[in-house]
């Protein structure tokens, strides 16, 4: 495991508020984090061995008219998981 | 203008525990004794854990423990910790007068209180005392002192009644500076449990509504987010408010509005008697969805043909009503409470007459002007 291969917080509870959207619960502080259905294709493959690239991948091979900036959007996303300590 | 049903949430996102029936007082305009929820048996501490259990594969992560007070319970610390292993938060509301140093410091130890919320009518005992009974506010300020001392986080809420609406400043003043309260907030005694035998005594006309809601309005520019309107009587003003406004500026309504869509709950919240039944609200606490450990609380949620009806409220227009078919306010109403509703008029599927700002200003009340509106 490291910052290239991060992995879900076992902590956190991911929360089905919809057939395809969901939240990340922390129940150690009450915070909430939402996910769009992109977010949910993501978080379902955050698993501790996949890396940026994978994701990357994955997000492409799963959703039509990706952005030129999805590598990007992907990295900026890992962050905001990490900084809300969703993910280790 | 009534609109297309949105999506259930796959499961209650918080649940709602009447977690025992038994309390300590007898206040005058208690909402559960003799409601439907007044039920003789509570399930037990094992029962109630395997509900937990349930609870967290569902992904609940909030419960609201009340009844009843739940510090009747002599279980508690292991339900606390039932409901922390489960993934989940909770808040407690209470009479405070049964919480000692020990129940505080395991509440804290929990690390999963959001808030304890402690019932007072008055900064002044025997007003506090007058429809809670003899030494209830010499027990609650101990306890409050006892959870500021023990760092749990708490907020106090002042149930409004004609003999109390004129204290309002300086409770909250007591709440918020000499209690240390974390928040502050108002509700106001309604058509429920024992209230429905001192109604005269206890309900707000609407000029005396009409006081207290221009005094909240002050708070809130004292306190600021202090003084919190996610229920209650500031709730109330600020949609009266807006919905003043909204006709005097012709707004174009937004969509929920004008139909049967004054409750949220029955969107994300479900509710549990004490003695394990499942219903859609404790105000709506008659209508059985199911049992505890019997029943599987997703199929409820889902399924149940009560809650599908309730949910549809928002596909009936106001102007299907005749007392809102005229009323110049309608399309920026939902229709109040279903189980106010429920209680004054023997139905849940109609407008409700007490949250009716055509109804307030018919018997005489006004609306404050307001510098400013709390976001929620």
């Amino acid at each position: 495991m490291s910052e290239n291969q991060p992995a879900q917080n076992p902590a956190i509870v991911f929360r089905e508020e919809t057939s395809d959207w969901a939240i990340l619960f922390n129940p150690q502080n009450g915070c909430t984090f939402g996910l769009d259905p992109v977010g949910v294709l993501m978080w379902r493959n955050i698993d501790g061995v996949k890396t940026l690239s994978d994701h990357v991948s994955a997000v492409r091979h799963a959703c039509e008219g990706v952005s030129t900036n999805v590598a990007a959007d992907v990295q900026s996303f890992l962050a905001d998981l990490r900084d809300n300590g969703l993910v280790i | 203008m009534p609109s297309t049903l949105p999506s259930a949430m796959t499961t209650p996102r918080y649940v709602d525990l009447e977690i025992t029936g038994r309390c300590n007082l007898r206040c005058s305009y208690c909402y559960h004794f003799s409601s439907p929820g007044d039920v003789g048996h509570e399930l037990t501490t094992s029962e109630w854990l395997d509900f937990f259990e349930e609870l967290g594969r569902n992904q609940v992560i909030h419960v609201m423990l009340g009844g009843g007070e739940p510090f009747c319970r002599k279980d508690l610390p292991i339900l606390l910790q039932g409901i922390a292993a489960n993934r989940m938060r909770f808040s407690i509301v209470t009479n405070g007068t049964l919480l000692d140093e020990t129940t505080a410091a395991m509440v804290k130890a929990t690390d999963r209180c959001d808030m304890v919320y402690v019932s007072l009518d008055s900064y002044r005992a025997e007003e506090h005392d007058v429809f809670r009974g003899s030494g209830s506010f010499a027990d609650a300020a101990r306890g409050l002192e006892i959870l500021r001392a023990g760092s749990v986080p708490f907020s106090i809420r002042m149930t409004l009644h004609k003999q109390n609406y004129r204290a309002l400043r300086n409770t909250a003043d007591f709440a918020l500076q000499r209690a240390g309260a974390d928040y502050f907030s108002a509700n106001e005694v309604s058509y429920f449990g024992l209230c429905r035998a001192n109604v005269k005594d206890l309900i707000l006309s609407p000029a005396e509504r009409s006081e207290a809601m221009t005094e909240l309005f002050l708070l809130y520019e004292s306190y600021g987010d202090r003084v919190k309107a996610f229920a209650g009587l500031l709730s109330e003003a600020v949609n009266w408010v807006r919905m003043e406004r909204n006709r005097q500026g012709h707004a174009e309504p937004e969509e929920g509005f004008g139909c049967l869509a004054g409750c949220t709950g029955i969107w994300d919240t479900l509710a549990i008697r004490a003695d394990g039944a499942m219903t859609p609200c404790v105000q709506l606490n008659h209508i059985v969805l199911g049992w505890v450990n019997n029943d599987e609380v997703a199929q409820v949620w889902r399924n149940h043909q009560e809650l599908s009806r309730l949910r549809a409220g928002r596909q009936t227009s106001l102007g299907t009503f005749a007392t809102c078919r005229d009323c110049e306010y309608r399309r920026w109403c939902k229709g109040g409470c279903p189980g106010l509703a429920q209680s004054l008029l023997g139905r849940d599927n109609v407008p409700c007459s007490e949250t009716c700002l055509r109804a307030h200003y018919m018997g005489g009340g006004t609306l404050p002007q307001p510098a400013a509106l709390p976001s929620d």
